[in-house]
């Protein structure tokens, strides 16, 4: 729990810190009519609570879906590269492809591909989190030395046996490491697909609000989105402290917060 | 039966650019039930003999067989028991999760319990310990523990003891002995220390470096079983100067 408290309390702070910098400078009239003081955004609140929960909702089955698929696939090709050693290169140079591409681009593409509704949402929610979940695998499957392997050859282990009891609890601290850092991405991938053309989600809801200009309410769904990804963070840090209990070496470790 | 027998084996490392002969030459047969003691100096190939023999290499000359068959065979039925030169022990284990591992790998009942093991060990009391909450001497115990599990056919030791202390490795060392006797392994122990390799083994393979060959073989015609006062025996002394004559010959033809 304190681990989890932890890793979630520095963004809180950044962010209460910026607020009330924010408070000041508007109220010493430093900031422009498109940047609202945060108690105006506070204000807003209570009438577009119920508009934030409906649209929120869907941007969070939207990312958290994409971020599913993401993990899978990143999850199937790190297998397939540690069982083929000559692929783990082209799968790497693949995955860093996908994630060269310029999602905002990239949208428009692919709504006349798959249309506007969901599926749009969760490919590119997918495709912004995958990078870091491809290459936190193969680096944690990666994170074993060469006498542990040869033990399991040895002792005739055979391919899945290796995968369980070594590959995978070795790969872990450096998945759950990739899985914080992908989370925020796709709620971020949820968003732009959603700006693209929605008739629900925080991204829909933000355009709307723009064209509308009300500007409390697009800070609003920025700081909620904020406010989720900080979220999604310090849920997987929380998990993570309870399953990895062990004092990992290397690169993977020690990097809370 | 699981005799050992290395016939003109020889092991050759391809470094891109160029080629290390690590072993040439290698004749030798290691009875079954017997104990062998590999001395030399660092680099001579004594880690990569072990490999050999545990099918981690395949040499690049010659012929290795346990019992009548490739040494594949014996790894395939879990009958070799191997302690690196370093512990190897997964960190994410418990010191009895992983002393099971071979065990559940094999998915065979264990030869002996973990529990026994542990305590055999010495390690009583660190059951539940991770491996990074022991010592390296602690480690190195636990790993023996672990070859120990499935009493093996053929044991593989690759400097067990470095990291011992003289007390805990004289300990160690007697324990060892009674664990071979009692289970008839074929044992091969890879030693820097002159007196424990004659005090171990029935024969010590002197190697020679550059490339790494058999210097001399020297039989320890001692009686077992073995106890400390041993080592105050002349002929135990004799032993170890016959051992460490080898060992300063060898140095001198490499050289
Ligand atoms: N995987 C490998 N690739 C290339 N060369 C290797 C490899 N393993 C061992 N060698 C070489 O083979 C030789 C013998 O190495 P080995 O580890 O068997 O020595 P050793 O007798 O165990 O030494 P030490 O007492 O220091 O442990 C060395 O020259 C080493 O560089
Ligand atoms: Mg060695």
């Amino acid at each position: 729990m304190t681990a989890g408290l932890r890793s979630a309390l520095p963004p809180a702070l950044v962010l209460l810190g910026l607020a009330l910098l924010m408070e000041a400078a508007k109220a010493a009239g430093l900031l422009p009519i498109t940047v609202p003081a945060p108690t105006q955004v506070l204000a807003v609140i209570p009438a577009q609570f119920a508009d934030l929960v409906y649209h929120g909702a869907a941007t969070l089955r939207s990312a958290l879906l994409g971020y599913l698929c993401a993990g899978l696939v990143a999850g199937a090709l790190a297998s397939v590269a540690l069982r083929f050693h000559g692929a783990e290169r082209p799968i790497i140079s693949f995955g860093l492809l996908v994630d060269c591409f310029p999602l905002i681009a990239l949208a428009p593409i692919f709504v006349i591909w798959l249309g506007q509704g969901m599926l749009l949402h969760v490919t590119l929610s997918a495709i912004a989190s995958f990078f870091p979940l491809l290459l936190g695998t193969v680096k944690g499957f990666r994170a074993t030395d060469a006498s542990t392997r040869q033990l399991f050859h040895v002792m005739a282990a055979t391919p899945m046996q290796r995968l369980r009891l070594l590959s995978v609890p070795a790969a872990l601290p450096y998945i759950f490491q990739a899985m914080k850092i992908a989370a925020p991405l796709a709620l971020l991938g949820a968003l732009i697909a959603e700006w693209i053309g929605a008739e629900r989600g925080l991204g829909a809801m933000m355009i709307y609000a723009l064209f509308s200009f009300n500007v409390p309410v697009v800070w609003l769904t920025i700081l909620t989105v904020c406010g989720l990804s900080a979220l999604a963070y310090g849920l997987i840090a929380l998990v993570e402290s309870r399953v990895i209990t062990w004092e990992v070496r290397g690169d993977a470790g020690g990097t809370d917060g | 039966m699981s005799d050992i027998t290395l016939s003109d084996v020889g092991m050759m490392f391809d470094i891109g650019h160029r080629k290390i002969t690590a072993l040439r030459g290698i004749d030798a047969v290691l009875p079954s039930g017997s104990f062998t003691a590999l001395i030399g100096p660092s680099g001579c190939g004594k880690s990569t003999l072990l490999r050999l023999i545990a099918d981690v290499l395949a040499p690049t000359s010659g012929e290795i067989r346990i019992g009548d068959h490739a040494p594949d065979a014996a790894r395939k039925r879990h009958e070799i028991g191997f302690v690196f030169q370093d512990p190897t022990l997964l960190p994410w284990r418990s010191v009895v999760e992983n002393i099971r591992l071979p065990v559940e790998v094999a998915g065979q009942p264990a030869a002996r319990q973990p529990e026994e093991l542990v305590e055999l060990v010495g390690l009583k009391g660190f059951e539940q310990a991770r491996p990074a909450q022991l010592s390296g001497g602690m480690q190195q115990r636990v790993a023996i523990a672990r070859a120990l599990a499935l009493s093996p056919k053929v044991l593989l030791m690759d400097e067990p003891f470095g990291a011992l202390d003289e007390i805990t490795r004289q300990k160690m060392n007697i324990e060892l002995l009674n664990i071979w006797r009692e289970t008839g392994t074929t044992a091969v122990l890879v030693t820097h220390s002159i007196s424990e390799a004659v005090f171990m083994a029935d024969r010590v393979l002197v190697l020679s470096a550059n490339p790494g060959q058999v210097a001399d073989r020297i039989d320890i015609d001692l009686p077992r079983p073995r106890a400390l006062d041993l080592m105050q025996d002349p002929a135990f002394h004799a032993h170890e100067n016959a051992v460490r004559a080898a060992l300063f010959s060898g140095e001198r033809t490499a050289a």
